[in-house]
């Protein structure tokens, strides 16, 4: 049997290992942006730059759009993930707490919406919202994206309100408060953790979606960040806003990630597993 | 009331997803367009290639992940920090993934032939986005990205995994190995089986990443399936065809996945 160094030993190398493998490519682009132009293209390439500077970052707000770019991330982000939640805590408290027929098939029926694949499904959402007038707009964006969302998000709702015990509702309703009255008085309040995260999830997965605003947006001013950035990369790539632009929209995902990177781990320990 | 609006309002945003491609079509075809795809020269391969890409960034998501969360399982200083990095790939932007990843392959510029040359293991840069190298290339990326959501999972699962259970089997003697194999496997098998079904569903409609990163090439190389569809309806045009398509695989996926499914007794 190893003895307790060995195994300390080897247990430092493995997480060394993975905490390298992951942050390696982070750390790298962080370096990369903060180059002075003529070092990023540089050959041979500098590891560490020279004379760091926040040129291109900079020039990223002044000589492109994204600004714009960034505004229409945060705006259209924050509307779903606003939506996003209101729909999937009602209906995920309404999934977990009552039992009528084709709940089940609500659940199967979300699930089958992600096995068949965003791109699958992109060509008769693209029908839809040209139909409907809104290609190109912040509601055309909205819809798609909420309708991602919302599946997966609804998913996460309910399992946690399975967790959360009935009987304080019942108490409340007995002293006399109406569903919608306990709901919003008893479990609301306990809930604010789950909703919380829940509607990170939702906030991060509509900053970084990429397959529905490559299809909806037409003109550069509605890009949303990941757009935009994929709109610096085409036969020429210009990584002097490519880097600076991956590194803002990454330190945004952090900071939202960092805020339930806590509750991550409890919560799918607690109830989403079966098992 | 409002308890019945969100499965209501639910159900309309479901609703857009139902449309299928032939009912937008002004002539109606039959099955000619399901003929049609599948004697295209590009459909049976590229569904090779999404096998192939799925196969192989499962193989290592799956890998790494349990090894990770193993290593993660255990209680030393920095952990809660060690976690934090090793999860953060997951909730990078796919957008910036390929960038990075394309950056660090890039034949001049990039890190990786930096690193390979200073350390003289390889004379001249490596064209890690040719023909040859290309698949392989975005497996790497893939499996970057994705592996935490595996280590993620699994983790969850082995916290919650008694520890008496380890004291009564260590009493009688068993080693690492055997702790694992007896204990540990048993435990993370249910966890391991639905997440290697969902990373299968994801990975198989991954279409963000290899765009940037490769765009399906060189020529058709990484040309995976959810390339192919996005070529023949956005660029080509021929929206009937992509929704074909479409359909072909989502009933290929069910076909495959509703038998793994029952086999899970859930």
């Amino acid at each position: 049997m190893p003895d307790l160094n060995t195994r300390s030993l080897v247990l430092f190398v493995t997480v060394l290992f993975f905490a390298a493998f992951s942050s390696f490519p982070v750390i790298w682009v962080i370096l990369s942006s903060i180059k002075p132009y003529t070092e990023i293209y540089a050959y041979p390439i500098t590891v560490f730059p020279s004379m760091p500077t926040l040129e291109n970052y900079v020039k990223l707000f002044t000589e492109t759009y994204f600004s714009r770019f960034l505004m229409n991330t945060l705006i259209v982000s924050f509307l779903t993930t606003l939506a996003t939640a209101v729909v999937t805590t009602m209906g995920g408290y309404s999934l977990a707490r009552f039992r009528y027929g084709g709940q089940k098939a609500i659940i199967v029926f979300s699930l089958v919406i992600y096995m068949v694949s965003p791109v699958a499904l992109i060509v008769p959402m693209y029908w839809v919202i040209r139909n409907l007038g809104m290609l190109n707009t912040y509601h055309g964006l909205l819809l798609p994206f909420v309708a991602f969302a919302v599946p997966i998000c609804l998913w996460l709702m309910k399992v946690f309100f399975e967790t959360v015990p009935i009987e304080l509702e019942e108490a409340a309703m007995v002293d006399g408060c109406t569903r919608f009255e306990a709901f919003r008085k008893v479990v609301l309040p306990q809930a604010v953790p789950g909703i919380i995260a829940n509607s990170m999830f939702a906030l991060i997965f509509a900053l970084n979606e990429f397959l529905l605003p490559l299809i909806i947006t037409e003109t550069d001013t509605m890009f949303t960040v990941p757009i935009g950035i994929a709109s610096w990369m085409g036969t020429y790539i210009y990584w002097e806003y490519v880097l600076p632009a991956s590194v803002i929209l990454m330190a945004v995902a952090l900071a939202v990630f960092l805020f339930i990177q806590k509750w991550l781990i409890r919560g799918l320990g607690a109830g989403a597993i079966k098992g | 009331m409002a308890f019945f609006i969100a499965p209501v309002v639910y159900s309309v945003w479901l609703s857009f997803h139902e449309l299928r491609g032939f009912q937008i079509t002004p002539q109606f075809v039959g099955f000619a367009n399901y003929i049609e795809a599948v004697q295209s020269a590009e459909f049976i391969p590229s569904l090779y290639r999404s096998f192939i890409w799925t196969g192989g960034t499962l193989l290592f998501q799956v890998l790494l992940g349990v090894v990770s969360a193993l290593a993660l399982n255990e209680s030393f200083k920095g952990r809660s920090v060690a976690r934090v990095i090793v999860l953060f790939p997951y909730v990078v932007a796919s957008v910036v993934t390929a960038a990075t990843w394309r950056w660090m392959y890039d034949d001049l510029f990039g890190v990786i032939n930096y690193v390979l040359q200073t350390f003289r293991i390889t004379e001249t840069p490596v064209r890690w986005l040719d023909s040859s190298h290309a698949m392989l290339s975005l497996i790497l990326v893939g499996v970057w990205q994705h592996y935490p959501f595996v280590t993620l999972y699994v983790l969850a699962r082995l916290q919650s995994i008694r520890e008496d259970l380890y004291e009564a089997v260590k009493v009688d003697g068993a080693n690492v190995f055997q702790r694992f194999r007896s204990i540990t496997l048993p435990e993370i098998r249910e966890v391991l089986l639905i997440v290697i079904l969902l990373r299968t569903i994801f990975m198989f409609g991954k279409f963000d990443v290899i765009w940037i990163v490769t765009g399906g090439g060189p020529g058709t190389v990484t040309q995976t399936w959810p390339i192919l569809i996005y070529l023949e309806g956005f660029e080509k045009l021929n929206f009937a065809l992509g929704s074909t398509m479409s359909v072909l695989v989502v009933l290929l996926l069910l076909a495959l996945a509703i038998p793994y499914i029952r086999s899970l007794k859930l």
